[in-house]
């Protein structure tokens, strides 16, 4: 075996995964997912989006109710 | 005594900072992991074989273990805003610069020296160390809660990324992922982050002013300084507890690397299926988030030091199921018991480092603990291929690994911390004035 020094997301400092694992994960989410490829980008996407957008828009909403500018000045 | 005239604000600026550093973790992990995405079909335009594209990653996976020491001094004297951002916007150019890659040395180059050193700017590490700042009671959870951040990535970002692949090409890929950094985490860290709470006027934890009893005046708290805190993060090296948390943490990085680099080969040779392989996977990372926070919120309430050592000892009893147990079995069981451990060490070594060190230099000092976690996983991983090729079986590298969480045990379990922790000297205080 020679020297296979990509890193699978096991490990748990951001090393790159591992390209046959992903692979594999990637026929998982298909078989059990059942859609195109855009499909899956959407929702994922809106997912990764409404995270921050949830977040400033919670504090929006907490600044308002406690009458206070805070830091989005 | 705590003042009960001072205004409170409903939710502590402090959980703002800990959802961006969740987002920052997921966003820069997770671009950082689809590298692997971009492996095959890079290789295959540029003819390219998997081991010489690897140069990048092993590269990449050193250089970000040594230059977390220096970026966590560029913290400690930069504050943590100036250095995650820079670093992220640094992360965010050079994944958009991936797209036009146009031969083997810019790659190596672009990702496994420029984005490994920025990576550390925005690491677990670093944003551990400003979370410390934030949360003294419930600091372990934070950083546990961001941790579980990095694994989100990983679940999410990845796929995401798999997919936008398949729909576009890899190099509209690099780019979204880069324009992701630039676009959405960073506009989160300019609003949300800040370096301190006494920036904001805030105390760590959200607490209120004391009252001074005699005028009953707010006052600052009076500020308790552990036995061991440090001023220099070379003064933490004459002390014992940063060689043992190291020691246990190369252990940590030798085990999860390990594991991680050979898991593929290691399934194959089994007669694993991919399917199973990939579904053990999916379920160790569910865990592994699960551990990551449990893990948080246990050390915030029982000692840190206990908690560390018996993550350590369940990995450690782990990987005996892994080469005990026969057939797939084994795979379950061992991501069943190791799948907890397995980001859980994180939260704890980190916080265990700010209550023992105190803040001042907890950057370089945590940077040096995470060196230590690098150099374990770049030795382990090719011990493990070289015993391979020995032996004709991973049983050998999987036994020393099993056999060295138990040392990492034991050494986690042997530090003084009621003795060098600010949470018993806080506590200590508290009792004092009380009584």
């Amino acid at each position: 075996m020679g020297w296979p020094v990509l890193h699978a997301t096991l490990s748990h400092h951001g090393e790159a995964a591992d390209p046959t694992l992903l692979k594999w994960i990637k026929d998982v989410l298909d078989h059990l997912l059942g859609l195109g490829p855009w499909a899956v980008i959407i929702v994922l996407g809106l997912i990764i989006v409404l995270l921050p957008v949830g977040l400033v828009a919670f504090y929006l909403w907490q600044l308002r109710s406690d009458g206070s500018r805070g830091v989005l000045r | 005594m705590i003042n009960p005239q001072a205004k409170k604000p409903r939710i502590y600026y402090g959980w703002y900072i800990v959802a961006t550093s969740i987002f920052i973790a997921f966003v820069s992990v997770g671009a950082r992991q689809s590298f692997g995405v971009f492996v095959l079909p890079m290789s295959q335009e540029f003819d390219w074989s998997r081991g010489t594209i690897s140069l990048a990653a092993s590269l990449g996976f050193l250089v970000n273990g040594v230059s977390q020491p220096i970026l966590g001094g560029l913290f400690d004297r930069l504050g943590g805003r100036k250095v995650i951002l820079s670093s992220l916007a640094i992360i965010g150019l050079a994944t958009i610069l991936l797209s036009i890659t146009f031969h083997l040395l810019f790659l190596v180059f672009m990702f496994g020296v420029v984005t490994s050193i920025a990576l550390s700017g925005s690491s677990l590490s670093t944003t551990g160390a400003l979370l410390s700042k934030w949360f003294q009671r419930r600091r372990a959870t934070v950083i546990g809660l961001n941790a579980s951040g990095a694994s989100l990535g990983g679940l999410i970002l990845v796929p995401f990324s798999m997919y936008l692949l398949q729909a576009t090409s890899w190099r509209i890929s690099w780019a979204v992922l880069g324009m992701l950094v630039l676009v959405v985490a960073i506009p989160l860290g300019l609003l949300f982050l800040r370096d301190d709470p006494a920036q904001m006027g805030l105390l760590p934890d959200g607490d209120a002013e004391p009252i001074n009893p005699e005028n009953g005046e707010s006052a600052p708290p009076a500020k308790i300084r552990g036995p061991l805190e440090v001023d220099q993060w070379s003064q933490s090296l004459r002390s014992l507890p940063i060689w043992q948390l190291s020691a246990a943490y190369f252990v940590c990085g030798a085990t999860t690397s390990m594991l991680g680099v050979h898991f593929v080969p290691y399934a194959i040779g089994e007669g694993i299926s991919p399917t199973i392989a990939a579904s053990v996977f999916g379920f160790m990372m569910a865990l592994n988030m699960a551990g990551g926070i449990g893990a948080g919120i246990l050390s915030d309430r029982f000692s840190s030091k206990n908690l560390l050592a018996l993550v350590y000892f369940l990995r450690g009893c782990a990987y005996i199921l892994l080469l005990t147990i026969p057939g797939t079995a084994s795979l379950w069981a061992f991501a069943t018991v190791a799948g907890f451990s397995w980001i859980a060490t994180v939260p704890l070594t980190t916080s265990l480092t700010a209550d023992v060190y105190g803040l001042r230099a907890l950057g370089t000092i945590s940077g040096i603990s995470f060196l230590c976690h690098q150099l374990g996983g770049a030795l382990s991983t090719l011990l493990a291929g070289y015993l391979f090729d020995l032996t004709g079986s991973y049983t050998l590298p999987f036994a020393i690994a099993g056999g060295l969480l138990f040392p990492a045990a034991f050494s986690a379990f042997t530090i003084k911390e009621r003795k060098y922790s600010i949470r018993y000297a806080v506590q200590s205080a508290a009792v004092g004035a009380g009584g």
